[in-house]
């Protein structure tokens, strides 16, 4: 089956995120991955596997096109993640309360977990993504951070609730150097509790 | 009495070209002034880290080499941060190298230059055809370079700040920054035409020169 890139979910998230690099980061970043991706998949006969699959079973890949299509899945799968973690302000819901308590329960607090997100973010060196993720066997919640476009679901045990695209387009052309200043816009105005709270609900 | 000393402080070299005036069609000047925020953060961490491991004094070189070989300072080895005192020294000396390949009115290649690219790439236009197809392959945050190895002139990348200068035996002459802050104003997504424009402001005369300097430096090694 052929990855699809679903449509944005939104048609603007101005002004927290400029039309601009929305454009770009959709159509021709990710629009890129997917692209290549679905190319190099049909390559090695894998086509048929979902893309999750794949990228949980990067050894079952030809050594040739592995790290090729595990940076190429990766970011196929990372930003279409990405797009679904975000909303326009009057979109966003809040924390559901079951959320909010697993939070308190495995960070001590709201604000703990907030800076801890910040933190990895902002010291994921050049270029990769900050995750929250859940442990279904354990039901614990943890942060970490991945490289260019490794995703915890690399390693099978993880599964993602929430994300922000650290790698410099997601952000340069409206805060320039300032990655901190992307994860605090990021966090204040456009993390899309609803989504968030529907992925944590489907490990309770 | 107290004696007084002067600490030197690593700081980001001048760079001519870095007027506002923008370089040759191939960055704005608003670009090169982002890029250079960059370059003064890297210098601001390195310094605060330097002086907390005591190589204040010491030339970015050695503090790249002794903190990606921390077998050859103990202290170093232990110290927490080595990662990022690694990794602010590297892009310290990157960036640096970075902005004295380049100038504005850029000339055509030295005769020798020429002969010996011909020589390694079979042309001119082999050569740079490799080096735009290694940047593009390239993935992620990091750098390309054209180094002196073995006797061999070779394009490698590297990720994020790794550098040759971490090595003993890989001396750069040539070296373009892929991490996307370097290029995303002027080019957004579109790498290759960065890529293709850069050559307009490579310093050849300086690439020569860093030719010669390497080729010293290889064949002193046996030395140290």
């Amino acid at each position: 089956m052929v990855y699809e890139q679903a449509p944005l979910p939104y048609k603007s998230l101005e002004p927290h995120y400029d039309d601009r690099t929305l454009d770009v980061h959709y159509n021709k970043h990710h629009k890129a991955y997917i692209d290549k991706v679905n190319a190099a998949l049909k390559e090695v006969g894998m086509e048929d596997k979902a893309l999750e699959y794949v990228l949980g079973h990067l050894d079952e890949v030809p050594e040739a096109k592995r790290q090729f299509i595990a940076n190429n899945g990766g970011g196929a799968w990372n930003h279409s993640f990405f797009w679904k973690c975000m909303a326009p302000e009057s979109e966003r819901g809040e924390m559901s309360p079951e959320l909010r308590a697993a939070i308190e329960r495995d960070f001590g607090d709201f604000k703990t977990f907030m800076t801890g997100f910040a933190d990895a973010a902002a010291t994921q060196f050049g270029s990769g993504w900050a995750w929250l993720v859940i442990d279904p066997a354990t039901k614990k919640l943890s942060i970490m951070k991945t490289l260019n476009q490794a995703t915890p679901i690399n390693e099978g045990k993880f599964k993602p609730l929430l994300t922000i695209d650290v790698w410099e387009h997601a952000y340069y052309l409206l805060h320039m150097s300032n990655r901190p200043g992307w994860i605090k816009t990021f966090g204040h105005n456009l993390v899309n509790w609803n989504f968030v709270n529907a992925e944590f609900a489907k490990f309770q | 009495m107290l004696s007084t000393f002067t600490r030197t402080l690593f700081a980001m070299p001048p760079v001519a070209y870095m007027d506002g005036h923008g370089l040759d069609g191939v960055f704005s000047g608003h670009q090169l002034d982002l890029h250079a925020l960059h370059h003064k953060a890297y210098v601001n961490k390195l310094n605060k880290l330097a002086k907390q491991v005591n190589m204040q004094d010491a030339s970015v070189e050695q503090v790249i080499f002794e903190a990606a070989n921390p077998e050859a300072n103990s202290s170093l080895a232990a110290f927490p941060q080595r990662k990022q005192l690694f990794n602010n020294a590297a892009q310290h000396f990157n960036h640096s190298f970075f902005w004295s390949c380049m100038t504005r009115n850029s000339r055509p290649m030295p005769p020798s230059l020429e002969t010996r690219i011909t020589e390694e790439f079979g042309s001119i236009d082999c050569f740079k055809r490799e080096w735009e197809t290694a940047a593009m392959q390239h993935f992620g945050s990091g750098w390309c370079w054209l180094v002196e190895h073995e006797g061999e002139l070779k394009i490698v990348t590297t990720s994020n700040a790794d550098t040759p200068v971490a090595t003993l035996d890989m001396f750069p002459v040539l070296c373009q920054d892929l991490w996307e802050h370097a290029f995303y104003v002027d080019y957004e997504n579109r790498k290759i035409e960065y890529f293709k424009k850069w050559w307009d402001s490579v310093d050849w005369d300086q690439v020569w020169s860093n030719v010669i300097e390497a080729q010293a430096k290889a064949s002193c090694t046996v030395c140290v």
